[in-house]
């Protein structure tokens, strides 16, 4: 738990997407307003078709909103910005099949100006981080989701964000990598102290992983509320899972997050 | 994956404006733009056929022209004969190919063995063009109308085969079980699951083996000179040193050609309404 | 792997059945248009090795090779254009879809006006012939890109040429490819045919004047030589795909047994 002191590393202000002409078309979101702090892991859940995904891909550049706006680090969000990464639910679409596992992870390094020997070797660091050093000449989908997973993690951590985006990260993998990949994903975090935004549709991940959990309403989706998860670091899959707060927090978060599926 | 929605919601936006009359502009403009690319190529033909550049004097005679004689020939008989004429042909030679190439293509492909034995001379005889043989067919069915029907099923034949076989070994095999487990009998699974999941793959045959018909078609007409269709006469234009004529039989060509493409979709899109439509190589 | 020894085996008998039953079914054969297997092989022997190997099948090649090199070239780099920028794409194809329309085999009385009967206007003939299938299918594969290819490029701030080089090039080559199988049959095709209407020399033009002159067994010859000419380059190609398309066949299986 970080002091609200902190500086907001991302900021969104009223952010609103309609799809459509206005007026007709379909309000995904709606006056959209919320902070992440520095160094904060934040996650974000709501009901199916809340518009989660929308609001990514706005605050990740690639969608114009159609009011409000979002700021990383003060600077309004128009089109990618350069501090930030994102990882996406389907990886093989993500990572590119034509190229190796350390071609991949070297390639958005091309845009920073190092020379080949300097971005193999930090990106074979990276990879060391996640495990997967053995299999950097592989191709991607030579490899199982779960790891094709931790490739994309490693490619946007070389590249050394300010943010790092999450889509549902670990939806498209099986249960027990989830669990795997939610840990690496929370050392990784403490290491490399990023900021990190997390959209989910898990609940049990989303309590476990942030330090603040952000409902969305049904669509056109607002904040419905922050709930601050105050507990300790480095948390464990079955002790951390035990403790009450977890469990209270997690009925809180289910209990909300059911209030909008069920509402209308 | 991305919805469809999204992608549209980002085009959508000007336009909604304005009424009728704004939707008016708006498509008139959008037409302005292939327009403009249409005058320029013919444009640019212009001012290479009459400046002599790539070409002989009175090689490349004016677009004007040759849509002028277009125009004129569309009025007479002849084009229309030898359009005829010409279709005839395509017509049959592609029904026969179609009608042997389906046969035999549920045949091959639904039974193994026979396939691993014809898999290496089909390999052998569809990568040999149908023209390759016009001497030896001309020797043995002479030269009549009959020369330029076999020739052109015999073309056809081979993509239609092939995408017959490919449509056999697709099938959905969960979809087969399921009728094996509902105990249909081995008739009934051919005829609902087999042969409705093959049509897809018939009709994308057919659009191969039309195009590959129809350059058969002209091409023995052309080669031969003595069995009609627009083939022969481009020819005999040719030898005749009647250019833009020539042209405009080209022209007409194309014009066919489209007519033929559009109608193959048309009955394709109607026949394949329950099917989401599958991704295959553009044929040309 | 025992059933695929089993068909291989049956392939291959089949076809030595066939080339067996052939031999011996026309022994004897007296017919004109029909001579004996043996015949033909050995008259093969004697014109195709070497002797018109040099005069007629190499320019053949060099017609196929010069087309098709200059169709990929053209088709290719335009497809790309085209596909990768909508603008350009809606301002050029209703053009294309015309042209595109007309049957190349009826266009060749026109480059033999304009170019004369030369090489020069066969190859471009095969090009043109050749081209569509390339173009179109460069354009199809441009467009078909999956967004989230082009996500990545953005997110990560790659530059233009970059992009076009490691992204969009690359996913666009298996479509790319597809319209490449179907160029070579199109050159090979027309190639036969323009030999066989306007050439003094070539496969095509051999195996026609052939017959016209009543050599029926060099006619059959030449036959032979177009079909073993058809199938290896179609096999040559086929070769190249199966190894350039490697990653291809990996990816597309490994994201079916996701979905499975």
């Amino acid at each position: 738990m970080l002091p609200p002191e902190c500086a907001a590393v991302l900021k969104v202000d009223a952010l609103s997407k309609t799809y459509g002409p206005p007026g007709r078309g379909f309000r995904a979101i709606e006056r959209l307003s919320f902070e992440v702090r520095e160094r904060e892991l934040m996650c974000i859940v709501g009901p199916s078709g809340c518009g989660k995904t929308t609001l990514l891909r706005c605050l990740s550049g690639l969608l114009r909103p159609t009011s409000g706006a979002a700021f990383l680090d003060g600077q309004a969000i128009a089109k990618p910005p350069e501090q930030l990464a994102l990882v996406s639910q389907d990886y093989s679409r993500s990572l590119l099949p034509w190229m190796s596992v350390l071609k991949n992870v070297t390639l958005p390094l091309r845009s920073k100006g190092l020379g080949r020997a300097e971005r193999d070797a930090k990106a074979l660091a990276v990879l060391a981080r996640v495990g997967l050093e053995r299999f950097a000449d592989r191709f991607p989908w030579q490899l199982s989701g779960g790891m094709q997973q931790r490739v994309a993690i490693a490619r946007a951590l070389a590249y050394e964000p300010r943010i790092l985006l999450m889509d549902e990260p670990f939806a498209a993998v099986d249960a027990q990598a989830r669990a795997d990949l939610e840990d690496l994903l929370q050392d990784v975090w403490l290491d490399y102290r990023i900021t990190v935004l997390l959209v989910t549709h898990d609940i049990d991940e989303a309590v476990y992983l942030g330090d603040r959990v952000l409902v969305l309403t049904r669509s056109p989706a607002v904040a419905k509320a922050i709930v601050d998860i105050e507990l300790d670091r480095p948390r464990r899959q079955v002790e951390t899972k035990e403790h009450p707060e977890f469990v209270q927090r997690r009925a809180q978060v289910f209990r909300l997050v059911r209030e909008e599926g069920r509402a209308g | 994956m991305r919805s469809a929605s999204e992608t549209i919601g980002e085009v959508a936006g000007p336009g909604a404006a304005g009424g009728v009359s704004g939707a008016v502009r708006a498509s008139l403009g959008r037409a302005a733009r292939p327009v403009a690319f249409a005058v320029a190529l013919a444009l640019l033909w212009y001012v290479l056929g009459s400046t002599a550049l790539l070409a002989p004097r009175g090689a490349l005679p004016a677009p004007a022209t040759v849509l002028a004689d277009l125009g004129a020939e569309a009025g007479t008989a002849r084009l229309w004969v030898d359009v005829a004429q010409t279709l005839e042909t395509w017509a049959i030679g592609l029904a026969a190919a179609a009608a042997i190439a389906v046969v035999l293509g549920l045949a091959i492909g639904s039974l193994r063995l026979v396939y691993a034995a014809v898999k290496a001379p089909i390999e052998l005889l569809r990568a040999v063009p149908s023209i390759a043989v016009l001497p030896l067919a001309v020797l043995v069915l002479g030269v009549h109308l009959r020369l330029a029907v076999v020739l052109v099923a015999a073309g056809a034949f081979w993509p239609l085969l092939i995408q017959m076989i490919y449509a056999v070994h697709n099938v959905d095999g969960a979809a087969l079980e399921m009728g094996r487990v509902f105990r249909l009998g081995w008739l009934r699974r051919f005829g609902s699951i087999v042969l409705p999941s093959c049509l897809p793959y018939f009709f994308t045959g057919l659009r191969i083996a039309a195009v590959v018909a129809l350059n058969v078609t002209i091409a023995v007409e052309l080669l031969i000179g003595s069995t009609g269709g627009i083939g022969m006469r481009i020819d005999q234009l040719e030898v005749a040193g009647d250019i833009p004529h020539l042209y405009a039989y080209v022209a007409a060509c194309g014009l066919l050609g489209l007519a033929i493409n559009v109608a193959t979709r048309r009955v394709e899109r109607r026949v394949l309404r329950w099917h989401a439509s599958q991704r295959s190589a553009v044929p040309a | 792997m025992r059933r695929r020894l089993v068909e291989w085996s049956v392939t291959w008998s089949f076809l030595a059945g066939i080339a067996a039953i052939w031999w011996f079914a026309s022994a004897g054969s007296r017919s004109t248009y029909y001579p004996p297997l043996s015949t033909i092989v050995s008259v093969f022997r004697h014109e195709w090795l070497f002797a018109h190997a040099t005069s007629d099948l190499v320019p053949s090649l060099y017609r196929i090779g010069l087309g098709l090199g200059l169709s990929i070239v053209v088709g290719v780099s335009l497809g790309l254009v085209i596909g990768l920028s909508p603008a350009v794409r809606t301002t050029v194809e209703p053009a294309l879809e015309f042209i595109r329309a007309i049957p190349a085999t009826a266009v060749l009385p026109a480059f033999i006006v304009v170019l004369g009967i030369t090489n020069v206007s066969k190859v471009a003939f095969i090009a043109f012939g050749a081209v569509w299938p390339i173009l179109l299918n460069t354009i199809e594969g441009a467009r078909g890109i999956d967004v989230e290819f082009h996500d990545v490029a953005r997110v990560y701030h790659l530059g233009p040429v970059r992009r076009l080089v490691s992204v969009s090039i690359p996913a666009a080559i298996p479509q790319i490819f597809a319209g490449l199988r179907i160029a070579v049959s199109v050159a090979v095709l027309l190639v036969i045919y323009a030999e066989m209407f306007a050439s003094t020399n070539g496969v095509g033009y051999f195996t026609l004047n052939a017959q016209t002159l009543f050599e029926i067994p060099q006619m059959w010859s030449g036959i032979f030589v177009l079909a073993i000419l058809s199938y290896v380059l179609n096999g040559a190609y086929a070769a190249i795909e199966w190894k350039v398309l490697r990653w291809h066949r990996g990816w597309r299986s490994s994201q079916a047994d996701a979905a499975a």
